[in-house]
């Protein structure tokens, strides 16, 4: 925001309530009187702004304190810190600057680095110097402790200077004081390397965790659903029995077999259905207990009278298995749902209660 | 009543005179002193011709070393420079 002449013109004519040329004039007199004064007097005070002097030719302004102190509002209370000649060797080599002169006298101590300003006594001269700054640093950290109860202990000098930034607290400025120290400390902890920085680093974690611990969720929920098929698809499969005395061997061909979806558990009572009783036809689609897989047809044809007599609903058809070869397989009982076949197993006599397989008719 | 001589009627004429100019000066000044500080508070910048111009300079906190060899820590600070018209 940069303010020019004109501008400037306009807005002491509007404060003086004058017209521009009136503010012109007036502001071009007050330069002049400025002038004459720096010329006379060689100092010219401006209450309220500063103070103009000579020096060597040239005019210098020193700005008074009050204006001093508002325009620094983000930074007054903060104090000049005295630094340990390690600190600053260190902050001298972060620089890239050659390190300074240490006073070899001097013992070096390691202190912790919000303890930046020495306990030791300072040299002759700035002993009280270094006492007011300790002073003011433990009265300024014990008022941010016990909030404003401490303004009562702090010295006079002190509670000016309190009032003083209270007052600008009041128009909504920030407290310098405790933020100011609390940025002293921390720029002395970036200068030392210190951890400070590991909470916030540790925040952009939590969305990595989270979405890991869901990846896991999703695959136990995705994998049982998985187990789920295999264990239905299981159940509609039936693998070779071993050891069938009379038959040849039963061999469910890869190609016939299918999934089955799960249909209604509860059998179905029904003169077309069932396991046993006279099997008015041969319903396609529909699920059978295979017991027989035989090459020879006459055999086949015994074995079905046989079944027939003992009152099974048997059914016959060729099938090929893989190796091309053509068998005779002999199934019983019809039904309409793998499940109602799986309780009629349990019902068939030994062996074929554990040489057989569920197969559908085709 | 003393009757005044004409130079201390027109001393007092120009006293007058100047009191009045110099009233108008200081409340004059006081705008402008207001209108100055209030800009530059907001960190902006102020130009006066036949004077010079008003800034606001941020300074880097940085270490000076001491007559006496100690090394202080200056803090960051906002400071009012004036630059003279040339």
């Amino acid at each position: 925001m940069k303010i020019s002449q004109e501008e400037l013109i306009g807005i002491l004519a509007t404060s003086l309530n004058v017209n521009k040329k009136k503010a012109e004039e007036e502001l071009s007199q007050w330069v002049d009187t400025v002038q004459k004064e720096l010329e006379k007097k060689g100092r010219y005070h401006a209450v309220g702004l500063g103070t103009w002097h000579l020096e060597k030719g040239n005019t210098v302004f020193t700005p008074d304190e009050k204006p001093a102190i508002e325009v620094n509002y983000k930074y007054a209370g903060m104090n000049a810190i005295e630094m340990v000649p390690a600190d600053a060797r260190i902050i001298e080599q972060e620089r890239g600057e050659e390190p300074g002169e240490i006073r070899k006298d001097k013992p070096e101590k390691e202190e912790a680095p919000d303890a930046g300003i020495s306990k030791e006594p300072s040299p002759e001269k700035d002993v009280d110097k270094h006492k007011e700054i300790v002073e003011e640093v433990t009265a300024e950290a014990d008022e941010a402790a016990r909030g404003d109860d401490a303004i009562e202990s702090m010295a006079p000098e002190q509670q000016q200077k309190k009032s003083v930034t209270e007052n600008r607290d009041q128009d909504g400025s920030p407290e310098p004081d405790v933020e100011s120290k609390k940025k002293d400390i921390k720029d002395e902890k970036r200068s030392t390397g210190t951890n400070g920085q590991e909470p916030q680093s540790k925040l952009w974690m939590l969305p990595i965790a989270a979405a890991f611990l869901i990846a896991i969720l999703m695959f136990i929920h995705f994998d049982a659903q998985i187990l789920d098929r295999r264990h239905t698809v299981d159940q509609t499969t039936r693998t070779e029995p071993r050891g069938v005395p009379e038959q040849g061997q039963i061999q469910p061909p890869e190609h016939e077999i299918r999934p089955v979806p799960e249909e209604d558990s509860s059998p179905v009572d029904s003169d077309l259905y069932g396991l046993m009783g006279p099997q008015e036809e041969t319903l396609q689609g529909s699920y059978t207990i295979v017991l027989h897989s035989i090459t020879n047809e006459n055999r086949a044809r015994i074995e079905k009278e046989k079944l027939e007599n003992e009152g099974y609903k048997v059914t016959v058809w060729q099938a090929r298995l893989g190796d091309g070869r053509l068998t005779w397989r002999i199934g019983v009982g019809q039904f309409e749902a793998v499940s109602h076949a799986e309780q009629a197993v349990s019902r068939l006599p030994d062996p074929y209660r554990h040489n057989n397989f569920i197969i559908r008719i085709r | 009543m003393a009757k005044l001589s004409g130079t201390t009627l027109s001393n007092l004429c120009r006293d007058n005179f100047l009191l009045v100019i110099n009233m108008a000066n200081k409340n004059t000044e006081q705008k402008l002193v207001a209108l100055i500080t209030g800009t530059l508070k907001k960190h902006g910048e102020v130009s006066v011709k036949g004077l010079g111009s008003f800034s606001v300079k941020h300074q880097k906190q940085k270490q000076q070393r001491e007559k006496d060899g100690r090394i202080l820590l200056k803090p960051p600070s906002d400071v009012i420079i004036f630059t003279p018209e040339k």
